[in-house]
């Protein structure tokens, strides 16, 4: 009896601790974290603003169990802040708003979670932002860059929803490549030196700088052939640095206001100057039109590309030696301050005097305008050769088989009907 | 009632035979314009000894056609400088030898920047934006090989001029006989336009027309030929 009666105790203990056991095996596996992210956001330095961190994912949840919801958010302060997600199998993301800074993310902050993983997510912000915290900075460009790393536009001249591309320039659709040209305009620039007094510079020892909107090259070394300088619309400035014992005259075109799609040329001229004459020396910074300067040593001189244009053809005439601006004059019209080449059309036929002056010394250049009515626009100066023929072909020979077998019969024909008619009618 | 039904068969009958009049008249004509084309062109043809090409050409006769490597080394070189009248505007070509006297144009270029056309291919054309007869330099005459429907061009026969052969150019009251020195035949794209189209040197006079095969793909044939002529 005692032993079924212990028995029966034994039963009735395993059976009520068992029954009592259930719910709390049941809790303990239901508190087991299918995988668990640890989200660390911190800053590169500069600002740091806090940020509303959002993750998605099966059950994601702040706890040490997953929840019953996909998605959850929380403020960080990005200061180096560690958050762990708890979260059933199954795909998850973490992202930020896109409030004006430029967030990096690390690998494990999008994928796929397993059963009993962990992970660790890393936001980094860059923190160049300014203080309201709704701006970023990109090469003097305001705006952001959102998650895919595409730049979005706060600048006027660059409306919202189009990007700035890495060249500076905005691109109405697509991505920040610099790949369109659309609406670009474009300045060439050419650097000319004379050294009239023993100087010995080249145009590349001189800092070219362009100042204005959307500047692909801002900064760059002159070239006497052209740097292609892209810009946006708008004003721009370009001027050469460095310009000690060298007086800088820059054409037209090196400043001023810039549409869309339009092509200018610049052209700056640096001359060596002699440093100690008339004591107008000024530091050598910018040409002092006041000064004396004695050009004798570099004369001026004109040189036509052609000395016989066609009516209509663009004649070119450059200025040799001398020093710039340059002011060109031809029979009908003056070209004040441009640079030391001169294309123009010549409309008047006949032998023609164009000069050259830079206030201190006039050249000349003769050149022959030929035969053609004005407006004639030549491609060349020498034409090609006419297209005096047509294709081979025995047209001419078909219509005369054409009226030897047909048109003749036929003639025949009617001539018989008129007979026949005559003789009905006689 | 038998008068009636004659009556109408004759009004039936004047119908058709006014239609079948209308008819041969129209058909008379086409067999005229017709025949006018092929008498034209079948003379042309035969009195031109068919299409002239580089190939086929009598070498006796065209022996003076240089080799293009020889290039125009003398087309502004004539040996002698003969008394010109004053410059003027060419109106009138003359060739005996090949039976022309037509009319002169005056052209400039096209877009394309290629000397222009005459229009009409019984005329030829000069480049006014080059010399005038009696200039120094090159005055520049062209004309058509043939036309659209395979008819000769006022200079198809141009290739059969030889050395000494005369060519005189009138205008403005004024005229000046020129004597073939060479003949020519440059591939298209290969040509010494600025040799041929000189504006200095001495007073010459060329000629130049189509020459070679067509080719379909620029739509013109692939030589030219180019005559020079000293004045005389």
């Amino acid at each position: 009896m005692f032993i079924v009666s212990r028995a029966l105790y034994t039963i009735l203990s395993v059976g009520i601790f068992a029954v009592l056991s259930i719910p709390l095996m049941a809790h303990a596996n239901y508190n087991t974290p299918t995988g668990q992210l640890y989200i660390i956001t911190e800053t590169t330095g500069g600002y740091t603003g806090s940020a509303t961190v959002s993750v998605q994912g099966n059950g994601v949840s702040l706890l040490s169990y997953p929840s019953n919801t996909n998605a959850l958010s929380y403020t960080s302060n990005f200061n180096n802040d560690s958050r762990m997600v708890t979260m059933n199998a199954g795909t998850y993301s973490v992202s930020l708003p896109t409030d004006g800074y430029r967030y990096s993310y690390s690998g494990s902050c999008t994928g796929y979670m397993s059963q009993g993983e962990s992970k660790t997510c890393t936001i980094t912000m860059n923190g160049t932002g300014n203080s309201t915290g709704n701006y970023g900075n990109y090469s003097g460009y305001n705006g952001y860059f959102d998650n895919n790393g595409v730049w979005h536009s706060y600048d006027t001249d660059c409306y919202n929803g189009a990007f700035y591309n890495t060249c500076g320039t905005c691109n109405t659709y697509g991505n920040n490549n610099c790949n369109s040209t659309a609406n670009t305009a474009r300045v060439n620039v050419m650097v000319n030196v004379v050294n009239a007094y023993g100087g010995t510079r080249t145009a590349s020892d001189f800092v070219i700088t362009v100042s204005g909107s959307g500047v692909t090259s801002r900064t760059f070394n002159g070239s006497i052939n052209q740097v292609q300088v892209s810009l946006s619309s708008g004003t721009y400035t370009i001027d050469a640095q460095s310009t000690k014992n060298y007086s800088i005259a820059r054409s037209a075109n090196c400043s001023g206001s810039i549409s869309a799609n339009e092509t200018r040329s610049c052209i700056i001229t640096l001359s060596d100057r002699n440093t100690y004459q008339n004591g107008n020396y000024n530091g050598g910074t910018h040409y002092n039109p006041n000064a004396n300067y004695n050009y004798g040593a570099n004369t001026l001189s004109c040189q036509a590309a052609a000395t016989t244009v066609g009516v209509g053809q663009t004649a070119t005439f450059s200025a040799i030696g001398g020093s710039g601006p340059y002011t060109w004059v031809t029979r009908d019209r003056s070209y004040y301050a441009v640079g030391p080449q001169l294309n123009v059309v010549l409309l008047q036929p006949g032998a023609q005097t164009v000069s050259v002056s830079n206030g201190y010394q006039t050249a000349t250049c003769a050149i022959t305008v030929v035969h053609g009515g004005a407006g004639v626009v030549l491609g060349t100066q020498y034409p090609g050769l006419p297209n005096t023929g047509y294709a081979p072909t025995n047209l001419g020979l078909i219509l005369s088989l054409l009226g030897a077998f047909v048109a003749f019969p036929a003639a025949l024909y009617v001539a018989y009907a008129y007979a026949k008619r005559g003789t009905r009618f006689a | 009632m038998q008068n009636v039904e004659l009556a109408s068969h004759n009004r039936i009958e004047i119908k058709e035979q006014s239609r079948l009049g209308i008819g041969g008249v129209v058909l008379s004509i086409a067999f005229l314009f017709f025949a006018f084309i092929g008498a034209y062109d079948i003379f042309s043809r035969f009195a031109g000894g068919g299409t002239v090409t580089s190939s086929d050409r009598d070498v006796t006769n065209t022996s003076a056609i240089q080799n293009p490597t020889n290039q125009l080394s003398a087309i502004s070189s004539a040996s002698t400088s003969p008394i010109l009248p004053a410059p003027f505007v060419p109106e009138s070509l003359v060739i005996p030898e090949i039976s022309i006297n037509t009319r002169v144009q005056s052209v400039g270029q096209t877009p394309a920047g290629l000397m222009a056309n005459p229009k009409g291919f019984k005329e030829v054309a000069w480049y006014k934006l080059g010399s005038k007869p009696g200039e120094a330099g090159n005055t520049v005459i062209a004309g058509h090989l043939n036309n659209a429907l395979g008819m000769s061009g006022v200079f198809e026969r141009l290739g059969d001029l030889s050395l000494g052969s005369e060519i005189t150019i009138k205008g403005e009251g004024r005229e000046i006989t020129y004597v073939v020195r060479e003949l020519h035949v440059y591939a298209t794209k290969d040509a010494p336009v600025e040799r041929i189209f000189a504006r200095s040197g001495p007073s010459t006079l060329v000629l130049i027309t189509c020459d070679g095969a067509w080719d379909t793909g620029v739509k013109s044939y692939d030589k030219r030929l180019i005559v020079i002529a000293d004045p005389k």
